[in-house]
């Protein structure tokens, strides 16, 4: 019975990865890829996690396990937060923008 | 079982799209940001053929790995300013 | 007395950021796999609500777990530790008022859950 959630939530996790790998390959620029990436690496990879810990489970393996998913939680989230502040200071173009206030607001403030 | 070879399949279909968008994004920041993707898809492979093969502390090796990806990830960010902050 | 159901509110966040994950994501999953693209990017500005370094880096992790939408900058005045005001790219939403709209409902439920005498504001 375990087994068979855990199944269930890997191929869960399987999904969100490949969500963001197709919005990799689809969508136009960095930081619609970041967004995509940002979100398969936390919660696709946390699911994956949780379904192999029901494959196997132990004490052990779950005080691992609850390491594993705050960790990655929170620096898969920083970490695409540190990457699209340094793609944006490196001048990577936004494209079919709709509407940006940050270039107004970084436009007001040099000026 | 089944579930672990499907996804198995599925995060690798996704490594290889990721690859394939590291040798032709067009910008230095989208090769970053792909680089970064392949390591998540790496440390979920681990995980995976970890139940596949039976191997005892896969866990133990994922939690490494996971906190070797946040340190390449800003390390990947700092080398896209040049160092500038 | 609202101390006594703070882990119950954390827990009740819990499930309803997970509902929001799975909504976003189908969302997003569906404008990769149709042909042609739905969306419509841009960055707003949203001034939060938030009192507290922790607050606002919680958030901000929360908005970026979020399928679509990306915390791109902060910026907070010298002077106070108040008044964080933070940048945030979303891909579905048609205007910026929109997004700001999404992300008060996010961030009222955060706080309300993460501040042990509850309320947003």
């Amino acid at each position: 019975m375990l087994e068979i959630i855990g199944a269930v939530i890997i191929v869960l996790g399987a999904l969100v990865f490949v969500t963001g790998a197709l919005a990799l390959l689809r969508f136009p620029d960095a930081y619609t890829h970041v967004s995509a990436v940002g979100t398969a690496g936390g919660i696709g990879l946390v699911l994956i996690v949780v379904g192999v810990l029901l494959h196997d489970f132990t004490v052990s393996n779950a005080v691992v396990a609850v390491l594993i998913v705050t960790a990655q939680l929170l620096t898969s989230a920083v970490g695409s937060m540190a990457l699209a502040r340094s793609a944006y200071l490196a001048g990577s173009p936004l494209r079919r923008v709709t509407f940006n206030e940050l270039e107004d607001d970084a436009g007001a403030r040099r000026a | 079982m089944i579930g672990v070879v499907i996804g198995i399949v599925l995060v690798g279909l996704a490594g290889v799209s990721t690859v394939y968008r590291m040798v032709t994004g067009p910008t230095d920041a989208e090769r970053a940001i792909a680089g970064d993707m392949l390591m998540f898809c790496v440390i979920a492979m681990l995980a995976l053929f970890g139940v596949l093969l039976d191997t005892p502390s896969a866990l133990e090796i994922v939690l490494i790995a996971a906190l070797l990806a946040f340190l390449s990830t800003i390390a990947l960010a700092r080398a896209l300013t040049r160092g500038r902050r | 007395m609202t101390w006594l159901t703070w882990p119950v509110r954390i827990v009740a966040f819990l499930l309803w950021f997970a509902w929001l994950v799975v909504r976003t994501n189908a969302v997003v999953l569906r404008d990769a796999l149709t042909r042609g693209q739905d969306s419509t990017p841009g960055i707003a500005r949203y001034d939060s609500r938030c009192r507290t370094d922790a607050e606002i880096t919680l958030l901000s992790t929360c908005i970026t777990l979020t399928p679509g939408t990306l915390t791109v900058g902060h910026h907070t005045p010298e002077e106070s530790d108040v008044g964080h005001t933070i940048y945030v790219h979303g891909m579905y939403s048609p205007d910026a008022d929109h997004l700001r709209a999404e992300l008060r409902d996010i961030e009222g439920r955060l706080l309300s859950a993460i501040r042990r005498e509850g309320g947003p504001s």
